[in-house]
């Protein structure tokens, strides 16, 4: 936020978040263990680890995915946004312990080196059934590792939010090929059907939960305002609003959010300078309106972070007329201070 | 066979470079290019140095022009 | 998240709700129908009592073919003396001559240091115009590693 940068911004909330992940990922490595030497007494102890570590990324990876979406659906789930970039990175180790472990497993024995191993011993790459599929596994794993190693906010502003956003983006590529990895490996040598039936319901949820948030959001930009006199454009009425909370208006290129605080309208630009979090999804909180993502704050009557901090949205200008809200889609610089619109009592009924 | 040796080498050869920048940027360019970076503590000069070894070739090029920048701040309002 | 940002999203959720279903549904498709995994034979398998011929060793591994008193069944009980340098590996018995596996027949598959044994039929019953011989396949890396006459 303008301060100093800090390892991890360690908080009550995020020290119980990464204690419940690594409560659950210690809890089914150790099941996984013990199921195994019940059933399959004849695996090696490496197999048993490649498996495990495999089955507990596959399953974080799906929540990590489904969380953007879900929170989109229904508010109640903002908290397992507020720290997703620690399971993402959780995860991560996960896969890199799976990796890891079946490159020596499978490619470190022999005298060629395991890099090239792992690209040239197999060659079907015309062929479905016999695809490379440790390929598609490594290529995925490259992609979490620099999602990884770009996770903290330094690196946020210092490759610039555009080509972090584009990276991180290649999480839904990763994605795929973890699917094909899956599907053109383990379920063409195993005749567990646990596999492909987690695989099946992972991808039909996501699928079906991005689909149905994203149609949302887009269909939300793409509401027509049609009423327009000098500028202003009328968006609702005033009682739409919850007081400290926002209603957010697609105008222009950009969403702005029209916030009810302290008896006033104010409007500023939806965008979060942090992440692009969405402002008017937040509420007001002491006094500032507070993003729902990772709580930056900025206040409502000039769109600037308290100090110490320096972030800035731009703010509009906003009016009544009754009870009908009147919002003005040009934007002032940012930190700009508007006088926002009064609600009378007259407004309010 | 040969082609993989080759990209290997190639990869090999720029994450070197990258852990020998790293070194030296974090003695010296690191609270250059980022005012945030003062005041910071050992944590989270630790964990940016994967970062940092893999994409050097970028923030190499935020240093040189931080560098510039301090040389001849009459150029920003050029 | 921006307007920009949101379109892309869907756009790549609505590519996606197409081409994971057709690729989990493909690969689903042309799974083998022996699955591999099957054939790795449990601890407690026990050996038939009589070697009816047992093989010269070979690097890291060595195999005999044994029988019962009344020589009606028969086993390739599989030794591995070493962990193989190619810990996915399948035996296959294959024509004479033929080292193509996909030919041939899948006897079982072979992982860690320690002894296998498949139940297999009289062609492996040893004679010297046995016109079979056995691969050692690592079907990781889908490459022959060893062929044996029979």
């Amino acid at each position: 936020m303008g301060a100093s940068y800090l390892a991890v911004g360690w908080n009550r909330q995020k020290k119980i978040y990464d204690w419940l992940i690594f409560a659950f990922c210690v809890l089914y490595l150790a099941t996984f263990v013990v199921l195994t030497a019940i059933f399959n007494p004849d695996y090696t102890f490496e197999t048993v680890l490649i498996r495990a570590t495999s089955t507990l990324a596959v399953i974080i990876l799906h929540v990590t995915l489904s969380i953007g979406p879900l929170t989109r659906i229904n508010k109640k789930f903002l908290p397992l946004l507020y720290n997703r970039r620690h399971l993402g990175v959780s995860m991560f180790c996960i896969i890199l312990v799976h990796g890891s472990f079946s490159i020596l497993q499978f490619h470190s024995l022999g005298n060629v080196n395991p890099f090239v191993s792992l690209f040239t011993s197999n060659t079907h790459f015309g062929s479905l059934a016999d695809f490379p599929f440790q390929a598609l596994g490594f290529f995925a794993l490259i992609i979490f590792f620099l999602m990884a190693i770009t996770s903290h906010d330094f690196w946020l502003h210092n490759l610039s939010p555009k080509v972090w956003k584009t990276l991180h983006m290649f999480v839904y590529l990763a994605y795929f090929l973890v699917v094909m990895h899956v599907m053109l490996g383990v379920i063409q040598y195993e005749t567990n059907p646990v596999f492909i039936i987690i695989m099946l319901i992972g991808a039909f949820t996501l699928i079906a939960l991005h689909l149905i948030a994203g149609t949302r959001e887009v269909n939300k930009d793409d509401v027509i305002y049609k009423l327009k006199q000098d500028g202003y454009v009328l968006v609702c009425d005033v009682k739409d609003i919850e007081e400290d909370r926002a209603k957010m208006f697609c105008l222009d290129t950009e969403r702005i959010a029209v916030y009810k605080t302290g008896g006033k309208l104010f409007a500023v630009n939806n965008v979060c300078k942090h992440q692009n979090g969405p402002l008017g999804e937040g509420k007001v909180i002491d006094g500032c309106i507070t993003c729902p993502w990772h709580g930056y704050q900025y206040l409502p009557q000039n769109g600037q972070s308290p100090p110490p901090f320096k972030e800035k949205v731009s703010t509009y200008d906003v009016k009544l007329e009754g009870t009908h809200v009147w919002l003005n889609p040009k934007a002032y610089a940012e930190g700009t201070e508007r006088p926002g619109a009064v609600i009378s009592v007259v407004n309010a009924e | 066979m040969s082609t993989m040796t080759v990209i290997l080498a190639a990869i090999s050869l720029y994450l070197v470079a990258g852990i020998i920048f790293t070194i030296i940027f974090q003695l010296k360019g690191l609270s250059k290019i980022d005012e945030g970076v003062n005041g910071s503590g050992w944590g989270f000069r630790i964990i940016i140095i994967p970062g940092c070894i893999v994409f050097w070739t970028g923030l190499l090029r935020k240093w040189i022009k931080a560098n510039k920048e301090i040389i001849d701040p009459a150029k920003e309002h050029a | 998240m921006i307007k920009k940002l949101r379109k892309k999203h869907l756009q790549i959720w609505t590519a996606l709700a197409v081409l994971l279903p057709v690729g989990i549904i493909s690969a689903w498709l042309v799974i083998p129908p022996a699955a591999k995994d099957k054939l790795l034979q449990p601890a407690s398998a026990r050996a038939l009592p009589v070697i009816l011929k047992a093989y010269p060793s070979r690097v890291g591994f060595e195999f005999n073919i044994r029988t019962n008193t009344d020589t009606t069944q028969f086993q390739l009980e599989w030794v591995n003396n070493q962990t193989l340098t190619y810990p996915t590996a399948t035996i296959y018995q294959t024509q004479l001559n033929d080292g193509n596996v996909q030919h041939g027949r899948l006897v079982g598959r072979i992982e860690a240091r320690g002894s296998y044994y498949f139940m297999v039929d009289s062609t492996f019953k040893p004679s010297y115009n046995s016109t079979y011989q056995l691969v050692l396949y690592d079907f990781i890396h889908q490459k022959n590693m060893d062929i044996i006459k029979l």
